[in-house]
């Protein structure tokens, strides 16, 4: 089954209670739900753990939905509830759980199960640090099958205001991530300097 | 910060903007904020692949006056770039995750989750009341038949694997554990030196108790943890005849 975005997803059928309909809608969404729940979770939270909220709530409350084209709103909805109320548990619980096993939050990966380079860590950390109104589309944008068209659909927002806010969400960014390099650099440079004196005092 | 692409008393030329930035550009009296948000736009639209001839254009005029342009671009790159990174990461465990339920119909799926959930409560305080009082849950209580005693390996001897199975199917016999949920609950994922990869997770493995007297868990005026006796009486009214 295509795992693209897909125009014509039986979204009808599947609050109807068709369960091979709401299967395919499920496939059709379920990356999209993902780059909410990285745009809206805390970070220790677990992205499968809260995948799985999602797909179980999906299948509780589908039939709620009384029209088709709310359907991607109701979702983002939902899935940022359960980001936020869902994640705040399940971090608590997965400290609990490393605890028990001997391990510190900080032991474990702060991204979850996901191996990521180190780059990637960094502009992460710097993407989340933005505002909610630009950090969501900045990161659809990177799930490649995600138009501007799509993103304004799921955030209900015009097409032009979408790309607005990736291109200055991109911008600001940028301009976190060069703050922090420059403080990095400050730093290193005043620890150079600290040690250079500390070494001519002792000479 | 405004989310429309420019302020409300240029609002016309700002639609325009942001349709068609060579266009704007080429106007004159462009603030200085029209103007960052032009670049903005046309680096975005280039990291996207969806920058019209126009738009090249445009970006060609703007790096010739400004060279700093090129630095911005090639960052904006490598940031957009990590983020996929992420995305892809996000993607690979989104496609893992299914609806729960198989091919059930979702509306028998939500009664049964209702039930579990009504249930399920109840379920969690009792086993958390039976570990509080006999401190741990025993093995001690399920003795194996004497049927099977052939297969069994003395627990000194046997490996953590095989006391498993001893204990599962003894228990199993005795009606005191239902089973083992086939999903296990990673705790932690850790890649070794040896390129071998480290699994913590939790087995999980269904028990059953028939008891006479409950508790429930709260709390005193305090804040202290207390165990409340709950009458069951109460709650066999409940069950329906």
């Amino acid at each position: 089954m295509s795992e693209r975005w897909d125009q014509t997803l039986p979204i009808e059928a599947a609050i109807e209670g068709h369960a091979d309909a709401l299967s395919q809608v499920w496939v059709g969404v379920r990356r999209w739900v993902a780059v909410i729940l990285m745009a809206h979770k805390p970070r220790e939270a677990d992205l499968e753990d809260l995948m799985q909220l999602v797909a179980l709530q999906v299948c509780r409350k589908v039939h709620e939905v009384r029209d088709p084209s709310l359907f991607k709103p109701w979702l983002r909805t939902v899935t940022i509830n359960i980001a936020r109320e869902q994640g705040r548990k399940a971090s608590r619980k997965r400290v609990g759980m490393l605890r028990l096993v001997g391990r510190t939050r900080h032991e474990a990966n702060q991204m979850g199960n996901m191996q990521l380079s180190e780059d990637a860590k960094r502009v992460l950390d710097a993407a989340l640090s933005l505002p909610e109104k630009y950090r969501e589309p900045v990161l659809m944008r990177c799930q490649q099958s995600m138009s501007y068209k799509q993103i304004a659909e799921v955030l209900s927002l015009p097409e032009t205001t979408v790309e607005t806010r990736i291109a200055r969400g991109r911008r600001m960014l940028r301009e976190t991530l060069d703050i922090q390099t420059k403080q990095e650099l400050e730093a290193k440079q005043r620890n150079n300097q600290a040690r250079t004196i500390s070494v001519g005092g002792a000479g | 910060m405004n989310d429309q692409p420019n302020d409300q008393s240029n609002k016309q030329s700002s639609k325009q903007a942001s349709m068609n930035p060579t266009h704007a550009a080429d106007q004159s009296g462009l603030s200085a904020e029209n103007s960052a948000h032009l670049r903005d736009l046309l680096i975005s639209r280039v990291i996207d692949g969806s920058a019209s001839p126009e738009d090249w254009s445009s970006f060609r005029i703007l790096a010739a006056n400004d060279a700093e342009v090129w630095t911005d671009l090639s960052d904006a790159q490598r940031e957009h770039e990590a983020l996929c990174e992420v995305m892809n990461a996000a993607s690979s465990i989104a496609d893992g995750i299914d609806l729960p339920g198989g091919s059930g119909s979702p509306v028998v799926f939500e009664s049964r989750v209702s039930t579990a959930t009504r249930w399920g409560g109840w379920a969690i305080a009792a086993v958390l009341m039976l570990g509080w009082y006999t401190g741990s849950i025993s093995m001690s209580t399920s003795e194996p038949s004497s049927g099977n005693t052939a297969s069994l390996i003395p627990i000194n001897k046997a490996s953590p694997q095989q006391a498993m199975d001893q204990y599962l199917h003894a228990g199993q016999q005795s009606g005191q554990v239902i089973g083992e949920m086939p999903n296990q609950i990673v705790v932690e994922t850790r890649p070794m030196i040896d390129g071998t990869i480290e699994v913590t997770f939790i087995r999980q493995i269904i028990e059953r108790r028939v008891l006479d007297q409950a508790y429930r868990e709260t709390v005193d005026e305090f804040g202290n943890p207390i165990a409340v006796p709950v009458n069951l009486d109460s709650l066999r009214k409940r069950l329906p005849q």
